[in-house]
């Protein structure tokens, strides 16, 4: 009894959270989406606002391009990272190993937020890429240069260098723990490093690095801040999209953005799903 | 060649924030700023009203959500371990949550359910949400700890007479403070880079660093940018310096066998 008594002690704080927070958020939205919102006076079950949502073509088109772009930074990521995961297990140089630990602890301390001015500093028109290419004699004024930053590149390529020190972070660990002694026999009966890579460490952190793809999808979907600097006016993500309806002032507008809320929720839910199924079965083609 | 090449990605970024932030010349072609001020540096520890209002509530946002989620990832990772028999897929999934629905709309969700709270547009609020978004981390570094921990310890030490709070205190506890060390650290670190959430769930009442900086990245202020990056650069690098002697096997442990 004692010992039961003690597992939902335990246990209570998390579930409050999650229920309250997350659960509650989401059963507020959900109600308000079908247009039963008593204080502002709409008490009437309806899906209308569901079809009106859906019947928008510049909805369906920032959904896909946030989609797109999340999917794309993602993958990067987890290539790229993976790769030098498996470079610094296999480095046998100590300074080597120790200096990465210090870029990637310096990537993990800066935001998203400040990655974009890192982003800018370098790749602008003006940032020091083109500088050093005019010096040299390769781009002859700011206009030459073409522009990185301002639009999708310059967003996958914020979330691609947060991305990587994520991905590293995690799956080193994992390739860490791989013992030698496969290595060490693939070796003896001539294979090379990548085929190493492939057949071994890969699939053994496999799961590891589907996950870590998994959330860097997420996050990279549902953020604000980065597509909001850097994103033109020709193409909005939705997370921009859904944050300018949030605010719209008419309260009219309220189940309308609610309704905007869950799609998206169903869409974000979904399509991790599917990210998690496709970079699994990826990575599972590429092992055999 | 290598080694300059690695050592160059975090010593130039570093090297031109310190010489932006106190050089104001920087038109195109040149390469170095010129033109030595301290202008900037004072703009923003001296004449910005909000600079230190923002620094504290930060540094309180940070530390209480690394209280509140260390606590209630360990208790999570307590009764996981020796409970719920281990960490099953479906577990791991549902405590993962938070990071699998894409911000936007977690924080949306959680913001519309705080209204019906006092806690709306308050330091509370931002570190309820904080604390969601850390708890998943939290519970994964308290999972992989309390696993580490030979069961037999915590039984010798019953057998041998000791009360539950005695053999936690004194055979638990100390076992698992680099995890716990760790998981401050991390859940610190999350809750200080968030931007967004604070943001939304502030209200505009609470006031962050991230805040603060924010118009000055946004209208691509290079100087101001720079001091306001070299500060939380540098917090975090001390925090880490400190921390950093007390957790050796840190990153060994987390994320274990996931």
């Amino acid at each position: 009894m004692d010992r039961k008594y003690r597992k939902i002690v335990l246990l209570l704080p998390i579930s409050m959270m999650y229920l309250m927070l997350i659960g509650g958020g989401f059963y507020v939205v959900l109600k308000e989406s079908l247009g039963i919102i008593p204080n502002l006076g709409f008490t009437d079950l309806t899906f209308t606002y569901f079809s009106d949502i859906l019947e928008q073509d510049d909805m369906m088109i920032s959904m896909m391009y946030s989609v797109g772009i999340a999917a794309i930074s993602a993958i990067l990521s987890m290539f790229i990272g993976t790769f030098i995961a498996y470079r610094m297990t296999q480095s046998k140089h100590g300074n080597m190993k120790s200096l990465i630990q210090h870029l990637l602890r310096f990537g993990m301390i800066l935001p998203y937020l400040y990655m974009v001015f890192i982003v800018m500093l370098f790749f602008s028109q003006s940032g020091l890429v083109s500088r050093l290419l005019n010096v040299l004699g390769l781009v002859n004024n700011t206009q030459s240069f073409p522009n990185l930053i301002y639009g999708s590149m310059g967003i996958v390529l914020v979330y691609v260098l947060k991305g990587i020190p994520f991905v590293i972070f995690l799956v080193i660990n994992v390739m860490n723990k791989i013992s030698r002694d496969y290595e060490g026999v693939a070796r003896t009966l001539g294979s090379n490093s990548i085929q190493i890579l492939k057949r071994i460490y890969l699939p053994l952190s496999k799961d590891t690095i589907v996950w870590a793809g998994m959330v860097l999808y997420a996050y990279d979907l549902g953020s604000f801040e980065v597509p909001y600097i850097l994103s033109q006016i020709k193409h909005q993500s939705f997370s921009v999209k859904l944050y300018s309806s949030y605010l719209n002032p008419s309260l009219s507008s309220v189940p309308e953005t609610m309704a905007m809320t869950i799609i998206l929720f169903g869409v974000g839910i979904v399509t991790v799903a599917l990210f998690a199924l496709v970079t699994r079965t990826l990575i599972g083609r590429t092992s055999r | 060649m290598k080694k300059i090449s690695l050592r160059l990605m975090f010593v130039l970024p570093l090297t031109y924030l310190i010489l932006l932030s106190v050089f104001s010349y920087f038109k195109y072609p040149l390469l170095l700023p010129t033109h030595f001020t301290l202008e900037y540096w004072s703009d923003v520890l001296l004449k910005n009203p909000l600079f230190y209002k923002a620094l504290i509530s930060s540094l309180s946002i940070a530390l209480l959500t690394a209280l509140f989620s260390t606590v209630i990832g360990f208790m999570t990772g307590r009764a996981v371990v020796y409970h719920l028999g281990g960490y099953s897929k479906s577990l791991a999934l549902i405590i993962s949550l938070p990071l699998l629905i894409p911000g936007m709309i977690l924080f949306l969700g959680m913001h519309q359910i705080l209204a019906y709270t006092p806690f709306s547009n308050s330091v509370f609020g931002v570190v309820l949400v904080h604390t969601v978004i850390c708890l998943p981390y939290t519970c994964n570094i308290a999972v992989a700890y309390f696993t580490g921990i030979p069961k037999a310890y915590e039984e010798l030490s019953k057998t041998l007479g000791s009360t539950y709070t005695e053999t936690f205190r004194r055979i638990t506890l100390p076992l698992l403070m680099p995890g716990i060390t760790l998981s401050v650290m991390i859940s610190f670190l999350i809750s200080n880079t968030e931007y967004f959430s604070t943001f939304l769930i502030g209200g505009g009442q609470v006031v962050s660093l991230s805040m603060v900086m924010f118009p000055y990245i946004s209208n691509a202020d290079y100087g101001h940018s720079s001091v306001m990056g070299l500060i939380f650069i540098s917090l975090h690098l001390f925090l880490f310096l400190v921390l950093d002697k007390k957790v050796k096997q840190e990153v060994d442990t987390f994320y274990g066998g996931n």
